[in-house]
């Protein structure tokens, strides 16, 4: 569905197959949300990583 | 003119000298590449496209210049070959796709323009994987390089046809890409060595991209000595002043090393995919090696491998996806499987994902260079060992098993991987030494300091011919 949206075509069983990557893809992708997911970690974030002003 | 060796036993280095010397003839150079390009091209196809009659064309040039006492330098008159993503003028740059069929650069990029300026005389343009990136497919325009060790196994990638080339002599030194490892594995699975320097140091002008904010050009060459002397050709003269340069151009490796530190990456040998006995065998001996020259050896951790990773292949097929959307849209037929179904990942990754991941990015790079703040250098593996059979590569292996290449395109470090023994099979094995950013020069010293110790680096060229194909 995701790539229909954007308008490219995949015939059904390519897109099965790659559905199939994609749970290794699911994974790094976890890997990096949960990595910024701390509250610390947002706050920092939210003022741009600096701790000091410009 | 009479060299000391055969020339299709010479380093580009021992070449380079003969040449000066008038010693060697730039044309009997080159038709020792020739001959050895119609010997073992038809097994290795480590070309995508020749341009024998230009080289030699060019090499009765650099001959007669140099008799007439004109020598531009240490690459005058030295047989090279490009990546084909990397565009020469009047010369396909078909990057191993059907997409690229038609197009033909005008001018050269940036990069080999400074090579060919300095001397240096194209040989041809070297295969790779499509766009460099995915693993070897058949569907594909040319058939995948073979290793020269053992024609039925993987070469490595992307820049497989330069470590190829250089390591069964039909070039003396290639120009390669490096997104995520693609000049160090190849040379690592070849024997040879490979040297990816910070991202700003090589112009990247008139270069095919894959992942912009990773990609960088580096060099293979049959030592590290040969590697830098094309390195500072490519570079701006600051940066060869920061290597360290004499008057003709020859770079200057010999230093002090006294005292220097090198972190061994402990936790890269033991994080998944582990890196095997030979290897760890062979990486304890040349802990030994840089012991004698004068190191002090420390065991340092990064964090782990898989986060590395995780970052890496987010930031590159999230920027792949973004450079070939439009194509993958209107004419998705025109690519092989292995490089469409791995970009089309790129599709699952959302804005704010790929924020995270350059977030990651620079935490990690924190990280790393709180550890290189101890440590002057870094020696980590760059394969797990031996180059695998062609026919057990899995099409998802670049998602399944973490890259040791990759961590330092994310940190943007100066990377080198050279050979450091050979498994139970007689494929070759190796290790990656990692600079402090800027410090291009400490890497090719550690190397060159390395190989003036052993001869690994050389049984390729001492032998003549790969072993394989005896």
């Amino acid at each position: 569905m995701l790539l229909a949206q954007r308008g490219i075509a995949v015939e059904s069983l390519r897109c099965r197959q790659l559905v199939g990557a994609l749970t290794y893809l699911e994974r790094m992708l976890e890997m990096v949300r949960t990595k910024r997911s701390t509250n610390e970690a947002l706050v920092q974030d939210l003022y741009g990583g600096q701790e000091d002003p410009p | 003119m009479n060299s000391v060796l055969p020339p299709d036993r010479l380093t580009l280095a021992q070449a380079a000298r003969l040449i000066r010397a008038r010693r060697l003839s730039p044309v009997e150079l080159m038709e020792s590449c020739l001959a050895r390009i119609e010997q073992f091209e038809p097994h290795v196809n480590a070309f995508a496209a020749m341009t024998a009659e230009s080289a030699l064309a060019g090499a009765r040039h650099a001959e007669t210049e140099i008799a007439g006492g004109v020598w531009r330098g240490p690459l005058h008159g030295i047989p090279v070959g490009i990546k084909d993503v990397i565009d020469v003028s009047g010369v396909p740059t078909r990057a191993q796709s059907r997409q690229m069929e038609d197009y033909v650069p005008l001018r050269n990029a940036a990069s080999v323009a400074r090579w060919l300026d300095a001397g240096a005389l194209s040989l041809g343009k070297l295969t790779t994987h499509e766009f460099a990136f995915g693993s070897p497919d058949p569907a594909l325009p040319r058939p995948p390089a073979r290793n020269p060790w053992h024609t039925a196994h993987f070469a490595g990638g992307s820049s497989s046809g330069a470590a190829v080339g250089v390591a069964c002599g039909m070039v003396l030194g290639a120009l390669g890409s490096d997104t995520a490892g693609s000049v160090r594995s190849p040379a690592a699975l070849c024997g040879m060595s490979g040297f990816k320097p910070g991202r700003a140091c090589v112009n990247r002008r008139g270069t095919l991209a894959l992942a912009p904010s990773l990609d960088a050009l580096g060099v293979i060459a049959g030592s590290v000595e040969d590697c830098a002397m094309l390195f500072l050709a490519l570079v701006e003269p600051a940066v060869q002043r920061a290597v360290g340069v004499d008057i003709s151009g020859y770079p200057q490796l010999d230093a002090e090393v006294r005292g220097l530190r090198i972190g061994v990456v402990r936790n890269f040998f033991d994080d998944e995919p582990s890196v095997n006995t030979d290897c760890r065998a062979a990486v304890d001996a040349a802990r030994m090696i840089f012991e004698d020259a004068g190191y002090t050896l420390t065991e340092v951790s990064l964090p782990p491998l898989a986060q590395w990773h995780a970052a890496g292949m987010v930031i590159l097929l999230a920027e792949a996806f973004a450079l070939h959307e439009y194509w993958l849209r209107t004419r998705i037929d025109l690519y092989g499987r292995s490089f469409s179904d791995a970009v089309l990942l790129g599709a699952a990754i959302s804005a704010a994902d790929y924020v995270h991941a350059v977030q990651m990015r620079r935490a990690l790079t924190v990280d790393l260079d709180a550890t290189m703040g101890k440590c002057d250098l870094l020696l980590a593996p760059i394969q797990g060992g031996e180059a695998p059979l062609l026919g057990a590569l899995s099409q998802w292996g670049f998602l399944q098993r973490p890259s040791y290449g990759l961590p330092f395109n994310l940190s943007d470090n100066p990377a080198l991987s050279l050979c450091c023994g050979f498994g139970k099979t007689g494929l070759p094995l190796a290790m990656q030494l990692i600079g402090r950013r800027g410090s291009e020069g400490s890497v090719l010293r550690a190397g060159y300091a390395y190989q003036r110790r052993t001869d690994w680096h050389r049984r390729l060229h001492l032998s003549g011919k790969p072993r394989s194909l005896n």
